[in-house]
């Protein structure tokens, strides 16, 4: 799935190691979401949103 | 990828350390204690005590699948993915595995293998599997 994460993080010049610790979770998870080769649980997709306090949908895009 | 910082390379080599020093200490553990229990059974001509022999590094055993089990349960939605998928291929390997090589046991006379092998051949496979995995989402 798209997603807008590496935009929005670099927008506020977080590190990837940074942005896994604020949503306490691995940098190599942050980087499979960046990658498009991970989608997140609903449970972190929320944090996520809740993080850059934008809606879901914004961030991630479904394909088509 | 951008450039990980000092500080975040050695908390992620810690964590494999921790993990793999798990692993290596229960099964150097496992080996250990199926020498033992064999030299106790051998050295028993009634075999009397082949069940209590049997029961040591089978108790270790269990006390290593906890301890991958706590692993798993513990880790984070990405790294339980990952682990979980490890396991499901290293079982599926392992009793395809074993199915094929009884074949080759009961068709073409193959020497048959000791059924402990399997456990350590699955850890095996799942560190390879788990390994691949993990390289394959950077």
């Amino acid at each position: 799935m798209k997603n807008r994460l590496r935009e929005l993080r670099t927008e506020r010049e977080w590190s990837q190691a940074r942005i896994a610790e604020l949503l306490n979770v691995s940098r190599q998870n942050i980087i499979a979401i960046e990658k498009e080769k991970y989608d997140p649980s609903l449970s972190l997709a929320l944090d996520i949103a809740k993080l850059f306090e934008l809606p879901v949908e914004d961030i991630f895009l479904k394909h088509g | 990828m951008e450039q990980e910082s000092p500080t975040s390379i050695a908390k992620r080599r810690a964590k494999l350390v921790r993990r793999f020093a798990g692993d290596f200490i229960l099964a150097g553990a496992f080996v250990a204690a199926v020498f033992v229990s064999k030299s106790i059974t051998e050295g028993d001509p009634t075999n009397s005590h082949g069940a209590l022999a049997a029961l040591l590094p089978a108790i270790i055993l269990t006390a290593w699948f906890l301890f991958l089990a706590r692993q798993i349960r513990d880790y984070g939605e990405f790294e339980q993915m990952i682990a979980v998928r490890a396991v499901a291929i290293a079982g599926a390997v392992t009793v395809w595995s074993a199915s094929v090589w009884g074949l080759f046991i009961l068709m073409a006379g193959a020497p048959t293998l000791p059924l402990v092998m399997a456990a350590p051949f699955a850890a095996f496979v799942y560190s390879a599997v788990h390994t691949t995995l993990s390289a394959s989402f950077r």
